[in-house]
């Protein structure tokens, strides 16, 4: 049965914002950005999923909406691109409590160094848990290219995190 | 150490403890930047579940009010246009992404709504969905042909016409430089005679890394090895000169010096790049001061969000770029200011408490 929209827009916006909002953190790494970019994929959502079909792929669409304006943000930087850096070297200076911390913001760091696909690529394989599959399809690539994507930013983690904690 | 459990743990970890803005219980969700309009396809939804409506261009506010749906799209005016002068999408009342100067043509397009338009001053000319396998938001371009808007698409540039459809793929390898990287396409121009097409591309890389390196093409019409032009990192807003022989470009630097001292700051750069043919390639910095004879892009505070954008005038002597306090008019040949226009008169806000909205993309507008 077809979820009757916008009757449980709320709901659904209650169920799954929190999770949309911490993806689009850890693509983006801005807390603020995140929170547009939770927005906007509502708004997009809320357009489009009267017309879904499939009601349980909806939190699936919300996942790829998040995914595509976390990528279209990277894009509009050339006309932001002063505001990304400065943001940006604010929160490179956040701390992490808890375990490692040094390890840890050596890698929080890289990965923010890392291309966008690729930084997908690891947030979709080790935070979101999503299969080889699901996640080449989120990024509408081969599972051959997933893999090629994700070996290619852990080993770019490996040789600068490793190369950070020994200088 | 073990990387994949280093790395899993700390996403855990960033990611803990962030959390949307809350729900209360008549639906609406409090406090919501109010970014977009709810109201599409006819369906009002807004009265539901998030109070994002009504329209608001790039200023960030926050408010509890019930979302007011906007005039339907196909309706929208482009209010106070005028030939022959500057407009800024500020004062214009409405963003565009690409704008044809011979044929006084904007392209917009909705990105939550995947649906493009072009309009002219008396209002909307074609509106269509966008291709599934192009990217219509960022790099539009108008042109080669009449009717015909050029768009970036998977490692291609590819021409789709007015009514959505994909009329033909630029004949770029794939294997060609341009495309090397995963280096998105961040802009794309023809010339006014629509024989080259200006390419800029630059890494997805992750912030402040020192491996984005962005970079500008010019291509033949007709295909062929793309020329590399310019490398810097982040050129934008592509702006051929009228006679086809400079092409305008802005980039950014925290550093900058002006009469021999170095400016710390937000310096976005005017670059011209003289293109003569037979002459290898020179490029210019056109540096803006305001009419004090300061630098005229200084003072832009941390973390704010300022659109840089410029304009050459329908007979090629002159760029408008947006400057602090408004719009400036420098020579297009060596830089000098020639005139300025206030926030005031534009509808900008590129000085005080509200510059964030700065002066959105310029245009200018031929005579008729």
């Amino acid at each position: 049965m077809r979820q009757s929209w916008p009757g449980e827009l709320g709901e659904f916006y209650a169920m799954h914002a929190d999770s949309a909002k911490r993806l689009a953190y850890l693509l983006t790494g801005d807390k603020e950005l995140a929170e547009d970019i939770t927005q906007d994929a509502f708004v997009k959502i809320a357009g489009r999923l009267g017309g879904l079909r499939n009601p349980d792929a909806s939190a699936a669409y919300l996942r790829q909406t998040v995914v595509n304006l976390s990528r279209s943000h990277f894009r509009r930087k050339r006309v932001e691109r002063t505001y990304l850096q400065r943001e940006a070297s604010m929160h490179r200076t956040e701390t992490v409590e808890g375990r490692d911390v040094l390890v840890a913001d050596g890698l929080w760091n890289e990965l923010h160094r890392l291309a966008y696909r690729q930084r997908c690529a690891v947030v979709l394989r080790y935070y979101e848990d999503l299969s080889e599959q699901q996640s080449a399809e989120l990024l509408g690539c081969s599972v051959g290219a997933l893999k090629a994507l994700t070996n290619r930013a852990m080993e770019q983690l490996r040789a600068n995190v490793g190369s950070e904690a020994r200088s | 150490m073990n990387l994949d459990q280093d790395v899993r743990a700390m996403l855990r970890e960033r990611a803990d403890g962030v959390v949307a803005a809350p729900v209360v219980p008549d639906g609406t969700v409090r406090r919501v930047r109010v970014r977009k309009a709810l109201w599409t396809g006819g369906v009002a939804l807004g009265v539901a579940a998030i109070a994002v409506a009504g329209a608001f261009a790039r200023s960030a506010m926050w408010t509890d009010a019930a979302p007011v749906p906007p005039a339907d799209e196909t309706e929208q005016e482009i209010q106070q246009m005028r030939n022959g002068q500057i407009i800024t999408s500020a004062n214009a009342g409405q963003e565009w992404h690409a704008f044809d100067q011979n044929a006084g043509l904007f392209y917009y397009f909705k990105y939550w709504t995947e649906r493009a338009f072009v309009f002219d001053q008396d209002g909307p000319v074609a509106k269509f969905d966008c291709p599934p396998s192009v990217d219509c938001e960022f790099a539009t371009a108008f042109g080669p042909g009449p009717e015909e808007l050029t768009v970036p698409g998977d490692q291609s540039v590819q021409v789709i016409g007015f009514d959505g459809k994909v009329r033909h793929t630029l004949e770029i390898s794939p294997d060609s430089p341009v495309f090397i990287d995963e280096a998105p396409i961040t802009d794309l121009a023809w010339s006014p005679d629509g024989n080259r097409l200006a390419i800029s591309n630059e890494p997805d890389c992750g912030y402040g890394s020192d491996a984005c390196e962005g970079k500008v093409w010019i291509v033949e019409r007709d295909g062929g090895e793309p020329q590399l032009v310019f490398t810097e990192r982040a050129p934008a807003d592509l702006a051929w000169s009228p006679d086809g022989r400079s092409l305008t470009l802005l980039v950014s630097s925290d550093v900058v010096e002006f009469d021999d001292i170095a400016h710390d700051g937000v310096w976005p750069r005017l670059v011209a790049l003289r293109l003569q043919p037979g002459q290898p390639v020179r490029a210019e910095t056109l540096h803006v001061y305001d009419d004090v004879g300061l630098p005229a892009w200084n003072d832009v505070p941390d973390g704010w969000r300022f659109y840089f954008a410029s304009a050459w005038s329908p007979d090629g002597s002159r760029i408008a770029v947006t400057s602090k306090g408004g719009v400036s008019e420098i020579s297009a040949e060596d830089g000098h200011l020639l005139a300025r226009h206030s926030d005031e008169s534009l509808d900008c806000e590129t000085s005080g408490a509200n510059a964030r909205r700065g002066c959105g993309l310029l245009a200018w507008l031929p005579e008729h």
